[in-house]
């Protein structure tokens, strides 16, 4: 790795915490195991995992200076939460740092969490003020802040350049009655009997996929002050279109159950011509050995009504840092929380693959140069918002959602029907 | 005459009973105090006596998941016990390749359930699956993503795939088990095969056709991988099974008492599911004419 | 029916039979073997050059797999041979005892393994934490095999039913102890039901999932565990990996059912004995 002045910089300002981080591992003299647990993801971008990416082992790195064994313990997002909230009730937990996802970070989990404010007043994060506003608020309740942000993945509109030509498109839509008109334009049944869907969302795997693609219409389920919006002619609107679209065959049959990997699969395969999906898949639907498109699905930010006077519209999921009340090695997870955290490691995991929360790391030439859509991602992750869930309920308001789209975009429920009982159902649970 | 229990049998019976009452009895009976109480992560719990249960029973989403359950519970197992029962039937009256069949028809215990459901949700996509597309080119696609009945009868389609081997082992071992001396006496006499069944075989089958049915309706009635895979219990939570609802309504959100409540009642449930046959195997045992 | 007709019939139901058992086990395994391109092409390649590239993914990317692998083998056997072990025991019981409270005491067995596993780990947890069986292997044992043992139990006391009493009864009056009775009476002519029972036990510990997450960290992890992240909701999962981690994790169940097999029809003349 070439040091740059970036990082030689960073090298510098976390030696302060390493030194006090260190000195606790010195003192009995042996080496100590910090324990992560984590999505896979985190550990592939925090150690440079992934073949053919260029961050480097970050993590790696820091436990090396400071005498430290990493152990991983990875599992998928919801066992992993399962795991940690179990972990968090113990009188001792042998967690040291873990990885929440926003939608899992309810008050009542933050009441089990470190407040980190104390230590970065100790030790501050370097830069601390290049971190947005918007998700330091997303981590903080009761004015205590229990995570440091880590790694964002936010929507946006992928499309199959290759499908667009063949159906006579020449440029990707502009507005979201283009988004509608073009779907309906690139659903057609090829030859040999392929159905080619028009649009496609993971509308089984969850409320965020959809919630991104009701956005575009200004629709919401509530705003970041808790207020419940449901109840809208946006989404009135939003869910009677996507109705019809599913009606006209323009969305798959599946739609209810689709998951996560069967729209990957149907967009890698040309079944689906554009996709509302994070920006970060764009590796995976261009990748040579998996997709049948390799280089041909684009990625742009979700276009706005222009009424509404935005360009855009982006929903998020951010990831997080914390460290459990519980937990026994408090400095040695700060001072990595602190390392992984710094502007220059922030840049090293975007080259590694993460989604940097800071936006100052979309400036650097590398990451520019080593992945196309990151421009793209930049402009959407400005103007992007969370499914807030500074509220315990989240849970059951997500599932709440799920039902009542779902109702109402197979047409059990007319959309009016469907929005007033969601936001009867929703408004007391938000409250409580 | 059949010997009462004295410290021999205790003793061979205690290591048994010492697993069971620490693994699972134990916690179970603290499951119960749970479900008389308000808890969640963090929080110390508080007494609300049956309360946990008055939600649950006036949940009319428990409702649904109880009758989708009942119904796929009865369906699933009787249709599987009879394919179990002809195919251990095949087996034993001699087919080519029996070797290999025998290990094709274990094969779907051997991957895990996850894997199994996986499998089957590829091979029955509209768009991409060899199964499902080929029906929809025929003109009978299923939709079973949007339609709950269709949801639910792939759902015990492979819930019986999943759970034939378990059903047909345990048959055919009894089969096999069954002494040919008493064949032999039933052909002297001259009964046909179809008299052979009905009076010989069956009823000395009967025990380990009480065992599989009642292990069987236990699996059945907890059944959530089918689902939660390839419905998540949707559309509409119109396809819930009362795992699912215990998992998604309550343990996701923390509520563990409700969670607890709705353990509870699936014990019930299934007792009184399985009753009859519970019945029929206690009668056994406590006189003896096993 | 004329013979041929009958043998006719026979031969189609063998073919139905295995395409439903098997096919979609094939399906994994062959696409194991596929290039990812390939694996969900329509209509499906038959035919195909076999590429080993997910075998070698598996073993680079997923390093974890071959000792949690190996962890599994000595969860799976351990359980096996405690819940067959204390099984057996318990079977000649229920199988030789009669009683009241003996009846009462098998319905309490199966009724309490009637509570949906993820509620009961709620109060194990701490409880295991506490008595520092986190992350071994030894708590995905006894865990396994308390969850089998009623339903072995059961299995294997159908089986001793078989066996006439005047076996035991000869055996006490030639001088043997009551173990011995077991062992050297008992035993040999129930292998067929033990057999069967643990290939029950095997197979759930093989793929154990829930458990396996809650009690494991580092030192005990099951393959699952490494299965299901290739599983993964972030990157999509890497289906050419996942059907090769599976393909391997199908041969040590594969080995088990085809000595079961012979244990089984061994039974055949077993029962020549029985009668």
């Amino acid at each position: 790795m070439k040091i740059t002045r970036r990082s030689a910089l960073a090298l510098a300002g976390s030696a302060v915490g390493a030194a006090a981080a260190t000195r606790a591992a010195a003192q009995d003299g042996k080496e100590v195991t910090l324990t992560i647990l984590s999505h896979k993801v985190h550990e592939i971008v925090a150690r440079g995992l992934a073949p053919g990416t260029t961050g480097g082992d970050i993590a790696g790195e820091w436990a090396k200076r400071n005498n430290v064994k990493l152990v991983w313990i990875t599992a998928d997002i919801d066992p992993m939460h399962d795991r940690l909230l179990r972990e968090l009730t113990l009188r001792s937990t042998a967690i040291d740092l873990a990885f929440v996802i926003n939608k899992y970070a309810t008050p009542r989990m933050s009441r089990l969490l470190e407040p980190l404010a104390p230590w970065n007043q100790k030790e501050p994060i370097e830069d601390f003020k290049g971190i947005p506003p918007n998700l330091i608020a997303s981590t903080t309740y009761n004015n205590s802040l229990f995570a440091i942000p880590f790694r964002h993945a936010t929507t946006g509109l992928h499309y199959n350049q290759a499908i667009f030509k063949e159906r006579g498109l020449s440029a990707p839509p502009g507005t979201p009655d283009e988004v509608i008109d073009y779907a309906r334009k690139l659903t057609f049944t090829r030859a040999d009997g392929t159905k080619v869907n028009g649009l496609t969302v993971p509308a089984g795997a969850g409320p965020f996929a959809v919630l991104s693609m009701l956005n575009m219409f200004g629709a919401e389920l509530m705003d970041q002050k808790l207020n419940v919006k449901v109840n809208s002619p946006e989404m009135i609107k939003a869910l009677r279109t996507v109705h019809e679209l599913y009606k006209e065959g323009v969305l798959p049959s599946n739609y209810a159950t689709l998951s996560i990997d069967e729209v990957i699969t149907s967009v890698q395969t040309g079944q689906a011509a554009m996709v509302f999906d994070p920006f970060a898949r764009y590796t995976i639907y261009n990748d040579p050995k998996k997709s049948k498109y390799a280089g041909q699905i684009k990625v742009i930010p979700i276009p706005a009504d222009p009424a509404s006077g935005r360009k855009i519209v982006a929903m998020t999921e951010i990831w997080s840092m914390v460290i459990p009340k519980n937990s026994t090695h408090k400095e040695l997870a700060w001072s990595l929380i602190r390392d992984l955290s710094s502007p220059a490691n922030t840049i090293r995991a975007a080259l590694n693959g993460n989604g940097p929360i800071r936006p100052a790391a979309y400036n650097d030439p590398r990451l520019k140069e080593k992945l196309p859509y990151t421009q793209q991602e930049q402009i959407a992750i400005s103007q992007a918002t969370t499914i807030p869930s500074s509220y315990d309920a989240s849970g059951q308001v997500n599932m709440i959602f799920m039902e009542e789209s779902q109702a109402a975009v197979l047409g059990l429920k007319t959309p009016e029907e469907a929005v007033a009982s969601m936001q009867k159902r929703i408004v007391p649970l938000v409250k409580r | 005459m059949m010997k009462k229990p004295g410290s021999a049998a205790v003793a061979l019976l205690a290591p048994v009973h010492l697993l069971l009452l620490a693994a699972i009895a134990l916690p179970s009976l603290y499951v119960f105090w749970m479900s008389l109480n308000e808890s969640t992560y963090g929080a110390d719990p508080v007494f609300v006596g049956w309360r946990n249960y008055e939600v649950v029973l006036t949940d009319p989403y428990f409702w649904r998941a109880a009758l989708n359950t009942f119904v796929v519970t009865n369906v699933v197992v009787y249709l599987e016990v009879a394919m179990g029962l002809g195919l251990a039937l095949l087996f034993t009256s001699g087919l080519p390749f029996r070797k290999l069949m025998f290990a094709a028809v274990l094969m779907p215990y051997a991957v895990s359930e996850v894997v199994g459901v996986l499998a089957w949700k590829i091979l029955m996509d509209p768009n991409y699956g060899v199964i499902g597309r080929t029906l929809a080119d025929l003109g009978w696609g299923m939709n079973w993503s949007a339609s709950p009945v269709q949801g639910l009868v792939l759902v015990s389609i492979i819930s019986i795939w999943q759970h034939l081997p378990f059903t047909f082992l345990l048959l055919y071992a009894g089969l096999l088990s069954i002494p040919r001396a008493v064949y032999e006496a039933a052909n002297i006499d001259g009964a046909g095969p179809v008299r052979t069944f009905c009076h010989v075989t069956l009823p000395l089958l009967v025990p380990t056709l009480l065992i599989v049915v009642i292990f069987r309706l236990i699996f059945a009635i907890r059944m959530f991988s089918e689902v939660w895979l390839l419905t998540k219990g949707g559309p509409a939570r119109l396809t819930e099974v009362l795992s699912v609802y215990l998992y998604e309504g309550a343990f996701r959100n923390g509520e563990f008492g409700t969670a607890a409540a709705t353990g509870w009642l699936m014990v019930v449930s299934s007792i009184l599911v399985a009753s009859f046959y519970l019945w029929q195997m206690q009668k056994r045992i406590a006189s003896g004419n096993a | 029916m004329p013979k041929a007709l009958r043998q006719l019939l026979r031969a189609f139901a063998v073919l139905v039979v295995f395409c439903w058992s098997a096919g979609p086990i094939l399906f994994v395994v062959s696409s194991s073997f596929k290039r990812q391109l390939d694996i969900f092409a329509y209509p499906p390649k038959v035919v195909f050059q076999p590429t080993f590239d997910h075998y070698v993914a598996l073993w680079h990317q997923w390093d974890a797999f071959l000792p949690t692998l190996w962890n599994s083998v000595i969860a799976s056997v351990g359980a096996t041979v405690l819940a067959v072990g204390v099984s057996f025991l318990g079977g000649y019981v229920y199988s030789r005892y009669s009683g009241k409270l003996l009846a009462i005491s098998a319905v309490y067995m199966i009724a309490i393994r009637l509570l949906p596993p993820i509620v009961v780990t709620l109060p194990l947890f701490p409880v295991v934490d506490y008595l520092g069986l986190s992350d071994t292997l030894t708590v995905l044992i006894l865990l396994y095999a308390s969850f089998w043992v009623s339903m072995c139990t059961m299995i294997i006391k159908t089986f001793i039913d078989e066996i006439p009493t005047e076996l035991d009864e000869a055996a006490f009056v030639d001088g043997a102890t009551h173990l011995q009775t077991i062992t050297r009476v008992i035993l040999p002519l129930s292998l067929q039901g033990m057999m069967a029972a643990a290939i029950f036990v095997f197979v759930y510990s093989w793929n154990e999932y829930l458990f396996a997450l809650i009690f494991t960290t580092q030192n005990a992890k099951t393959a699952p565990l490494v299965i299901s992240e290739v599983m993964d909701a972030i990157y999509g999962t890497d289906w050419g990996v996942l059907f090769a981690g599976v393909t391997i994790q199908l041969v040590p169940v594969v080995a088990l059912v085809v000595l079961g097999q012979r244990l089984l029809v061994a039974g055949l003349t077993a029962g020549a004995v029985k009668g």
